[in-house]
């Protein structure tokens, strides 16, 4: 299907949903039991509020305005070169969120050197040394902040 | 070229960790030979921030308290929600007697009403006593016209007191408490540190403000601060003159401060000795009590049956207050 | 008052307090460069080994790495688009762009100077001034910090690249961040989804890192070193050095900026990050060159940086003076001082002048040291940028997770980081600027808080902010602020491409 949008337009909608989950969960998140006018609550839902109008605003800046990036999404363009472009920072962050998901399972040591490996399979480094620096570093980064800060990692 | 500065960089960083290492050889993680406790190093968690009274003092007992103990002491910092997150951290922690935490009387006759907690006293064997502290009132004769308790009465506007924790504190409670059964309007301005209290009644934003002595001595020597009632059962002797009780003013409400190093209450009894018996020797140590009394810290050497009472009776007080408050 | 500053010279003049110096500002200068680490986890992590030490040394150190600290920071928001404390946010703006064009070298060499200029200010104010500023702030209250920190978020008006819309969003989405967490006036825990470590807010480390470090990993993460043309060729490094006429150009920048940072820092509440982005907003728009601010400008590096070294020095009056801690790098200071049996305070200062002006003496000395120190490392920094981009990354990620998880000893921390990383990384790909969302965390609860201890001051009234002169003045410096900014974006400007949609 084919998207004609641009950035101010996605952005606003973006928020505009945001501001309205927010603006239901706000009394449940916030349970007070002040009697006073101005309460915890106040200068959130002032936020909130602020984010809702200034979703709209980017909203109507984004159907006025000219330019529009067409977006034709689509299980084909998969193969595309370019879309694999687009991937692969979603691949970086993967191995980001696995990594903060192991560290207090396996400990800093093996968790890092799994991600610093990773990262220089992901861009496809060949020279072995690199690999080895890397790794170096991250048992380095261990015990200096072990023996030099008293900083237990994991 | 890049070779060499990457080689460089990691000498570089070898040697750093190596001096590193050298300088801190007797902190080493030297397991005992006999595996008896103390075995490993002991870590005491302390829900406050660095630099804070309860910090201050854990860190001086960890300098003093590991020739006796013969393991080094280390202190973490695990801060917020009100201290609960470090007695949440203490109550996860592994009951091996390694890790040892200060806690006060209000985290558990106070803050578990204002803040859903996890733990009870029942869950702690209170070891020691750290320091006693009173809860004063403060005002600037200069800026407000309240240079006595009766003043207080007269004011005619609303009173602002500044305090240095919301609801879940005791200053706040307290103060609360006090100004309702006297009758008098009163509102707290809630600040975020003691210091920031007291730099709000010297400079007038405030009327009056609850907080612990020492730290605005210099203030009183001033002319800046007066401390006109305290919080505790009976009259408060200060380098400044004798402060009336708040009992002996009319007003029932009293609070006595309390700091105390605690472990988790299933802690083997050899550790807990071990450790009963090095804050003994610590507390008995002349560098420490020379640096409580120059820091202005009355010592609180209480042992677990008197610190139990102590809170369990704070605990009932506290109901009572809180119930006044609520009653709006 | 000089036999004072002969007794602070001569307590300073012992080889343990010179070594300490050297020390503390060599560590200060590595730990503040890595992000996830700052100035006051450096002093944390450090404590222990001033057990040992006299108190003059001790707490010299830890000023060695206070100072440190600050310029560090900047050798990272340079080179690598990611600040290394909270203070060095703004220099990445103009630094970063230099190092895209081959300059770092100038940039960084800039940084230090300007460091060095604020940090010297700062110290001579607190040597001569401090009583008085003391007084001054001490009349500072909930109103008036409001006031200054509406005056901060005001910059989001010239920062927000002409996209307000997006800029009062990301600056909320700031303050929300900062929110999460107690609530330290009413007791109630908001926004935390019954996640327990959430209630304890989020650290503004957490956020740092995430905002900057992991956002920029992740953007980075498209780079393919098969394809990138600059390693083709043997990169040369331009060695391009700093021009006296560019030095010339920034004099009055680093001077006002010292200036601001020497009020800003002097005030309790406040530190060297809303002191860097006042003073760059400030120089922007000042100067002749303002339109260039954002593409390598290097005023704005020597407005930033000569900024935050300014709250150094004045950032201990309230601790000095009167006692009382004004950020968090003080209240540790304060714990230092305490430990090695000092209470600082009016008293001290009278009756131990030899400790307090050795400290302040010092801290010019520790500024001294810390030119040359910058100078000879300087070109080496620069050849950071010759390492190839995949392998700084894999070093890159595991110093930012290490110091993350070091602030407050928590994986869950880590976790946060990531999640902030991902979503402000969607943030710069929907054109999002940063600033105004670091602006929304750091200014967002010294907003709040006092905007609601004002009202309990003023019985609900909104009229305390005008009523009181300094709020009034603060408040009014916001307003002029704003008005300016969205003036010089309406200014009709040379180049055609604004034709469609003016705030676009």
């Amino acid at each position: 299907m084919k998207i004609k949008t641009n950035s101010n337009l996605t952005s606003g909608i973006l928020f505009f949903i945001v501001s309205v989950i927010l603006r239901v969960m706000l009394p449940a998140q916030i349970p007070t039991l002040e009697t006073t006018e101005v309460t915890a609550a106040t200068v959130p839902s002032m936020l909130i509020h602020g984010m809702f109008f200034c979703s709209i605003l980017l909203i109507v800046l984004g159907i006025r305005a000219k330019e529009k990036k067409e977006y034709i999404i689509s299980l084909a363009r998969l193969k595309e070169p370019e879309v694999r472009q687009m991937l692969k920072p979603i691949l970086y962050m993967l191995m980001l969120l696995i990594y903060a998901i192991i560290l207090p399972y396996v400990g800093f040591v093996i968790a890092s050197l799994l991600l610093v490996n990773g990262v220089l399979l992901y861009f496809g480094a060949r020279v072995w040394y690199f690999y080895a620096i890397a790794s170096a570093n991250v048992l380095i980064a261990f015990y200096v902040f072990r023996t030099l800060l008293s900083v237990s990692l994991p | 070229m890049k070779r060499r500065f990457i080689a460089a960089i990691m000498a570089l960083s070898v040697a750093c960790s190596a001096l590193a290492g050298c300088s801190q050889n007797n902190k080493g993680n030297s397991a005992s030979a006999d595996g008896t406790y103390p075995a490993k190093p002991v870590t005491i968690i302390c829900p406050w921030g660095v630099g804070g009274g309860a910090d201050v003092i854990a860190r001086k007992v960890a300098e003093i308290g590991e020739q006796y103990l013969g393991q080094p002491i280390v202190v973490e910092n695990h801060t917020g929600a009100s201290g609960t997150l470090g007695m949440a951290d203490a109550l996860d922690a592994d009951a091996d007697g390694y890790t040892v935490f200060t806690t006060t009387g209000p985290l558990f006759s106070l803050t578990p009403k204002y803040v859903p907690v996890e733990y009870e006293l029942s869950d702690f064997t209170l070891l020691k006593g750290m320091r006693s502290g009173s809860l004063v009132m403060l005002s600037n004769p200069k800026k407000s016209g309240i240079s006595s308790f009766e003043d207080l009465k007269t004011h005619g506007s609303k009173i602002k007191y500044g305090t240095s924790g919301g609801p879940g504190s005791d200053q706040y409670v307290l103060a609360t408490a006090a100004f309702k059964m006297m009758g008098i309007e009163a509102e707290a301005v809630v600040f975020e540190s003691a210091s920031e209290a007291i730099n709000a009644i010297v400079s007038g934003q405030v009327d009056m403000s609850i907080t612990t002595p020492p730290q605005y001595y210099d203030f009183e020597k001033s002319g800046d601060i007066k401390t006109i009632a305290t919080f505790d059962p009976t009259a408060l002797e200060t380098p400044f003159g004798t402060v009336p009780s708040l009992k002996d003013l009319g007003v029932d409400v009293e609070f006595t401060g309390m700091d105390c190093f605690a472990v988790r209450a299933d802690v083997p009894e050899e550790a807990v000795s071990a450790l009963r018996t090095m804050l003994d020797k610590v507390y008995a140590d002349e560098k420490f009590t020379s640096f409580m009394e120059e820091m202005g810290y009355p010592i609180n050497d209480n042992d677990t049956e008197q610190l139990e009472q102590f809170v369990a009776s704070q605990m009932e007080q506290m109901d009572q207050y809180v119930k006044m408050i609520a009653e709006s | 008052m000089f036999a004072n500053i002969l007794l602070g010279i001569q307590t300073l003049a012992s080889a343990e307090s010179l070594l300490a110096i050297l020390v503390g500002l060599i560590c200060g200068i590595i730990i503040g460069a890595i992000p996830g680490l700052t100035a006051d986890l450096a002093i944390i992590l450090c404590l222990p080994i001033t057990y040992t030490m006299d108190p003059i040394p001790a707490i010299l150190l830890c000023l060695g790495l206070y100072c440190g600290g600050t310029y560090g920071g900047s050798v990272t928001a340079i080179l690598i688009n990611t600040p290394g404390t909270p203070a060095n946010a703004a220099t990445l703006l103009d630094g970063y762009p230099l190092t895209k064009q081959g300059k770092p070298l100038k940039a960084l060499t800039m940084a230090l100077y300007a460091s060095f200029v604020g940090g010297v200010f700062s110290a001579l104010v607190l040597l001569f001034a401090a009583p008085n500023i003391a007084k001054i702030t001490m009349l500072f209250g909930p109103p008036e910090y409001f006031c200054i920190a509406i005056f901060g978020l005001s910059i989001i008006a010239s920062v927000s690249n002409g996209n307000i819309a997006k800029g009062l969003i990301g600056a909320i989405l700031g303050v929300f961040v900062s929110i999460i967490g107690m609530d330290s006036i009413s007791g109630t825990v908001r926004f935390s989804f019954g996640i327990r470590k959430l209630a304890g807010g989020v650290p503004l480390i957490v956020t740092l890192v995430g905002l900057f470090a992991l956002a920029e990993l992740i953007s980075k993460s498209s780079y393919n070193p098969y394809t990138d043309p600059a390693r083709k060729q043997k990169l040369t490094l331009d060695r391009e050095k700093l021009t006296w006429a560019e030095i010339k150009r920034c004099l009055r920048h680093m001077f006002t900026s010292s200036i601001i940072g020497t009020l800003v820092g002097a005030t309790p509440g406040t530190g060297g990050g809303i002191a860097a982005f006042i003073s760059y907003d400030q120089a922007k728009k000042t100067s002749k060159n303002g339109d260039n601010f954002g593409k390598g400008e290097i005023e704005g590096i020597a407005a930033s940086e000569s900024a935050n070294n300014a709250t150094t020095g004045s950032t201990m009056i309230p601790l000095l003076t009167l006692g009382i801690p004004g950020d968090g790098v003080t209240a540790i200071l304060l714990g230092a001082l305490m430990l090695q049996g000092m209470v600082p305070g009016p008293s001290l200062f009278v009756n131990s002048p030899d400790l307090i002006y050795g400290i302040m003496v010092g801290l010019l000395v520790v500024n001294v040291f810390m030119l040359i120190i910058g100078r000879l490392f300087t070109p080496l920094y620069a050849n950071i940028t010759r390492i190839p981009y995949e392998l700084m990354s894999a070093m890159i990620v595991v110093y930012c997770f290490a110091g993350t998880y070091s602030s407050n000893s928590s994986t869950f921390h880590v976790m946060a980081a990531v999640i902030i990383g991902i979503i402000s990384y969607i943030l710069r790909k929907l054109d999002f600027p940063i600033v105004p969302i670091i602006l929304g965390v750091v200014l967002g609860q010294l907003t709040e808080l006092n905007f609601r201890r004002s009202m309990v001051m003023s019985d609900g009234s909104y009229r305390i902010f005008i009523t009181r002169p300094f709020s009034l003045i603060f408040l009014a410096l916001a307003v002029f602020s704003i008005v300016w900014a969205v003036y010089r974006s309406i200014k009709p400007k040379k180049t055609p491409q604004n034709a469609a949609g003016g705030t676009q």
